[in-house]
């Protein structure tokens, strides 16, 4: 992600270049070892023999996030070896977003999140195209490049996540210098982690949590209570952490009523793990931040005006699907559909775009508007459904009747401890629903662990592993 | 772009070996001489707290990684080094087949020594697929992270625990001491896989996994994939050729208490036996 990164993604450009005639291929398996900066995530090094389907066609899959990876990965494994898959992405390494909540407290890097497409072009003959995309010529079924390339497909899957608006008075700029998101996880992660290392005690730390639909809805929660654990345990027990959310409480008898994801669980953080540090505010409004002085004024959901002054503000703005703003691609497409214009709005059997003459157009992932919840894990299930779906149409067959799809999350309370939350979604009535007691979608939830303890924190290491390595590996 | 109409996976296959070939010339450059060149006789052994895949070698004359049989090639009377990047075990003359975690520690009369455990819970900590049953695997990012500090050996008494969290890529064990020294005690005595002898250059060129046959019910049981790994092989527990049945006694178990109880109650009846006939075939 870095500069030294990119002049290095170049030099291994030219060593392949100059060792072989090929150049759509990069096989970077046997640099990592020697850069000392990816990680090729997984030990898996088996190869596993893609099914003999007999298809052909072109596959191009935009995004080498979660979803993106999967998906690639997946029509390779199911489409069979006749497949001509291409992954569009600019960035050499994907640094995972899940766990970089603890970046925040010092348990980890951001280097140890970060996780390259080795493995596809090694493992499965994806080839990687380092660019980004400008156009879509849905009729023409063909996509433009950032170096002005045009590729042509069969099927397109987007997978390209999220951007983030400006917001609270504050820009691109700001969040990159100042007043960092940190919901993408980067270089905003360790500009946040410096931040709050900064921190002295007895000061403030402001977070604020946009309107749902948002990334990873425990996300927040838990990055509230990493800072509250780290400030209390490594600055004293003086600082305040205060998130404001715009979320509305379901009940306004109970403010905790406003959580998005592990209420129970939360609830219980807030109010007795971290009590005293964490001051939750539910509904506010008209939220501005000064990024110079710090000083955060809003209106508290008894519409009284406040303003408090903060050390570190983290502001988490709302997002949009990327390419979805004005004149973005995806809006110029025609395929950021929702009624608000931020999302691509997809059948669900096949993630296939619903927008007019989208047919070969399927949207995956955070970008999509599909009735789950934007999270990796659920994106990793989502691009499965997409790939079934789509090497059962090259096969002139249809998507499957009644897919499902699942979530589950481990999300740390403290630098020891974690919760969990887990749903089924079986589909019904062309939506998803949350299944429970035998997949049973009536007055069915989403299930939370009935505890906050160490063996959950192990858990979540072994479940983070082997997301990872379902996707990249 | 150029070559869009010729099948790339097969291409890419064949050309794959040209980088992995450079990549272990610039290594014998590096560190040591290749495995086998004039070293004298050779012998090999496995590292078994169960067999340790990753786990650096290195003597006087040769050095390199334990290959997916947790084996490594020596020469009788030499001391071997293992390490994780920066973090040492510890040292010994092997003699004989195999090499376990207690011989790294002069004077340990068992595993319930303090350096001895140490050893057992970091190599279980950094078990890449979190599943013991199938070996350890300690990959490259491992070894990475464990460089990012200053070299500590385990087998010595001065080292506290802290030390070695510091070095392990979550910043903690993911295993007790007693879980450690319980699973060490249960495969001390595994034999050898020496006889398969050493062979570290074909990683990743193992036998390929075939995929089951009859599709049915493959898409219900991708969602298992994220925690038991890709074709149900790793993770939490290997689901793969018998196993996934078990599922069916998470059943009776309250949700909100167990992940996995809360996830299996999500499907029908009919979706189980579907996701369980599928991972049941060969």
């Amino acid at each position: 992600m870095t500069q030294q990164h990119n002049l290095l993604a170049r030099r291994r450009w030219l060593m392949l270049a100059g060792a072989s005639t090929i150049t759509a291929l990069v096989p970077t398996i046997g640099w990592t070892d020697d850069e000392g900066d990816e990680d090729d995530s997984g030990s898996s090094t088996t190869a596993i023999t893609p099914a003999a389907t007999g298809l052909t066609g072109k596959m191009v899959v935009v995004g080498g996030g979660m979803a993106g990876v999967t998906a690639a990965k997946y029509l390779r494994l199911w489409g069979g070896s006749g497949l001509t898959i291409t992954l569009v992405e600019p960035a050499t390494t994907y640094v995972s977003n899940i766990m970089s909540n603890l970046v925040l407290n010092g348990s980890r890097t951001v280097t140890s999140l970060g996780y390259t497409h080795g493995n596809l072009s090694s493992k499965y003959g994806v080839n990687i195209v380092r660019a980004s995309v400008t156009g879509i010529d849905k009729s023409a079924r063909m996509i433009t490049l950032s170096d002005g390339t045009q590729l042509p497909y069969d099927r397109l899957v987007l997978a390209p996540g999220v951007e983030f608006e400006d917001a609270y008075g504050l820009t691109q700029a700001d969040y990159e210098t100042r007043t960092p998101h940190a919901w993408r996880a980067g270089t905003q992660t360790q500009l946040l982690r410096d931040q709050l290392a900064a921190m002295s005690n007895g000061s403030t730390f402001v977070m604020t949590i946009p309107k749902a639909p948002y990334r990873c809805p425990p996300g927040p929660y838990e990055r509230a209570c990493l800072v509250a654990d780290y400030l209390k345990t490594t600055k004293g027990t003086g600082s305040k952490v205060i998130v404001l959310d715009e979320n509305l409480p379901t009940d306004p008898a109970n403010p905790y009523s406003a959580i998005q994801a592990e209420a129970h669980t939360f609830t219980q953080a807030f109010s007795v793990i971290h009590a005293g540090v964490v001051d939750y505010q539910p509904g506010v409004t008209g939220i501005q931040i000064d990024p110079v002085t710090k000083a955060v004024s809003y209106t508290d959901r008894m519409g009284v005006a406040r303003t408090v002054s903060a050390q570190v503000v983290n502001p988490i703005p709302p997002h949009r699907a990327t390419g979805s703003s004005a004149g973005g691609w995806l809006t110029q497409a025609g395929l950021a559909n929702s009624t608000n214009g931020k999302w691509a709005v997809v059948n669900v059997l096949s993630f296939e775009s619903t927008a007019a003459g989208a047919t070969g157009v399927h949207v995956i992932g955070d970008a999509s508007q599909c009735g789950l919840p934007k999270a990796g894990h659920v994106a990793n299930q989502e691009a499965k459904i997409c790939a079934d779906a789509i090497v059962r149409l090259l096969g002139g067959q249809q998507p499957a009747p009644a897919p499902v799809a699942n979530s589950a999350c481990y999300s740390p309370i403290t630098a020891t401890t974690a919760s969990w939350l887990t749903a089924v979604y079986q589909y019904e009535g062309g939506v998803f629903k949350v299944a429970n007691g035998g997949g049973v979608t009536a007055g069915a939830k989403p299930v939370e662990s009935s505890s906050i303890n160490s063996k959950n924190f192990q858990q979540m290491n072994t479940w983070f592993n082997t997301l990872m390595g379902d996707s990249f590996a | 772009m150029k070559n869009n109409t010729i099948p790339r996976y097969r291409r890419s296959r064949v050309h794959l070996w040209l980088p992995l070939a450079l990549a272990a010339s610039l290594a014998a450059c590096g560190g040591g001489s290749s495995p086998g060149a004039s070293a004298g006789p050779t012998q090999v052994a496995t590292f078994i707290d169960s067999p340790v895949e990753g786990l650096t070698f290195r003597s006087a004359k040769r050095s390199g990684l334990t290959d997916r049989n947790g084996n490594f090639p020596y020469t009788p009377g030499e001391t071997v080094t293992f390490s994780i990047g920066n973090i040492v075990l510890g040292s010994v003359k092997p003699n004989g087949d195999k090499v376990t975690p207690l011989q790294l520690v002069p004077g340990a009369a068992n595993a319930t020594d303090a350096r001895v455990t140490r050893i057992l819970r970091t190599l279980q900590s950094l078990d890449s697929d979190g599943n013991l049953e199938n070996g350890i695997q300690i990959t490259a990012w491992a070894r990475e992270i464990a460089s990012l500090k200053t070299k500590i050996r385990l087998d010595d008494n001065k080292i506290t625990d802290d030390e070695v969290k510091q070095r392990l890529p979550s910043g903690d064990y993911t295993r007790t001491a007693e879980d450690a020294r319980k699973h060490y005690e249960d495969h001390a005595g595994d034999k050898s896989n020496g006889y398969l002898g050493y062979n570290n250059s074909g990683s990743g060129t193992g036998t390929p996994v075939a995929q089951p046959a009859d599709t049915t019910g493959r898409l219900l049981a991708s969602n298992c994939f994220q925690c038991h790994g890709t074709l149900g092989r790793g993770g939490f527990d290997n689901i793969r050729g018998g196993e996934a049945g078990e599922v069916r006694e998470y059943l009776s178990k309250i949700a909100s208490s167990d992940i996995m109880a809360a996830h299996a109650q999500g499907y029908t009846r009919a979706q189980l036996d579907a996701i369980v006939t599928y991972l049941n075939q060969p």
